[in-house]
């Protein structure tokens, strides 16, 4: 019997789900069996004979998600391979005082969640404020992106300066992946086309419009179609 | 007999150190970092950077002939951030598919029992 973690009274429910449902899914997905204590929220397992190492690092991350407020759908996917957990503790930047706490949280949903829903929408990372933490799941693309934002509103930041650095930071990422496909994809032979600057480019775009044009003559359906096209007298000329 | 280590992950966010030392702790058998596997500065606490690392230092164990390990996995700790980095869970991965056998597993983070005061002052780092 290993311990795992204490979870806050609310939060026993949710892991245990309906009727055992998210207890159970839990179970099945890292072949252990969980004891939770009902009374003071400590949660232990069991284990299997052969367990899987890495289940056996995810699985303290995903009870305390769930003990943090996430949800526990997102949270089961975190035993997935890229995900990833991330926790901050308010405390640590403000100090006990609750309504600090209660200031700092604030600065963090934003007004009717519009914060914590564009940093969410930036970053493509998961987010529960739940007390005085705050958890984030998501890849490892998306982890540094949302906990930097979240980091730098901790500290004091304000919202313009983080939300524009997330935005340029999307931007960035963007461009970057459209330059790579862009060299993957081209084929350079010694052509005279790739000597001149946009002559390339403009042959290419020409020849798929020409190729979108003609019909393929392997398929019969479409070469029938336009035969019949071009034997209907009703059709004139400008219309076609 | 296949003879048993201890093998230390330290991921943080930047980088990512594995070392092999036997079971007391004090002799070291095998180190690699990720920043020996990677020619990017930056790429080296990422996943990747771990693959390769663990690749790596499980053939040095397989030449000494260790083929069992006890992990003892840590983030940056103390008054710093308690999260373990991207590239612990990439390593112990790469470590069972590397053929070691895995005995323990284990978090050793340094959890403060309120320790210093975390760096940054009052408004906070400005950028």
């Amino acid at each position: 019997m290993e311990g795992l973690a204490r979870i806050p009274q609310d939060r026993i429910a949710v892991l245990i789900g309906r009727k055992g449902a998210t207890r159970r899914a839990l179970e099945k997905a890292t072949k252990s069996s969980l004891h939770i204590d009902s009374s003071s929220g400590d949660v232990s397992v069991v284990w299997d004979e052969e367990f899987d190492p890495i289940l056996r690092m995810k699985l303290p991350d995903v009870i305390r998600a769930i003990g943090r407020g996430m949800n526990p759908e997102r949270a089961l996917e975190l035993l997935k391979d890229d995900q990833h957990l991330r926790l901050y503790d308010m405390r640590e930047y403000v100090g006990k005082s609750p309504n600090q706490q209660r200031r700092i949280r604030s600065r963090l949903i934003g007004r009717n969640g519009r914060i914590r829903e564009l940093i969410e929408e930036h970053s493509g990372a998961e987010i529960a404020i739940y007390g005085s933490t705050v958890v984030i799941i998501g890849d490892e693309e998306a982890l540094p992106l949302a906990g930097q934002a979240i980091e730098r509103l901790l500290q004091g930041a304000e919202h313009s300066s983080v939300l524009k650095h997330l935005e340029t930071q999307r931007r960035k990422k963007r461009m970057s992946s459209r330059n790579l496909e862009s060299i993957g994809t081209r084929d350079d032979g010694d052509r005279f086309e790739v000597l001149v600057p946009g002559l390339d480019a403009a042959r290419r775009k020409r020849e798929r419009r020409y190729k979108d044009a003609q019909v393929n003559p392997e398929d019969d359906e479409a070469v029938e179609d336009m035969m019949e096209l071009a034997e209907d007298e009703s059709i004139g000329y400008e219309e076609e | 007999m296949s003879h048993k280590a201890v093998l230390h992950i330290y991921s943080s966010y930047n980088n990512v150190l594995l070392t092999a030392t036997d079971l007391t702790g004090a002799e070291t058998i095998a180190k690699v970092s990720g920043g020996q596997v990677t020619k990017k500065g930056s790429d080296a606490g990422g996943q990747f950077a771990a693959t390769r690392a663990a690749e790596r230092i499980a053939d040095m164990l397989r030449e000494k002939e260790f083929t069992q390990v006890i992990v003892k996995y840590r983030g940056v700790g103390g008054n710093k951030s308690p999260n373990t980095g991207p590239g612990a869970q990439a390593a112990i991965r790469a470590l069972t598919r590397a053929g070691m056998t895995i005995t323990r597993i284990e978090d050793v983070t340094p959890i403060p029992h309120d320790g210093t005061k975390k760096k940054g002052g009052r408004r906070g780092r400005r950028v």
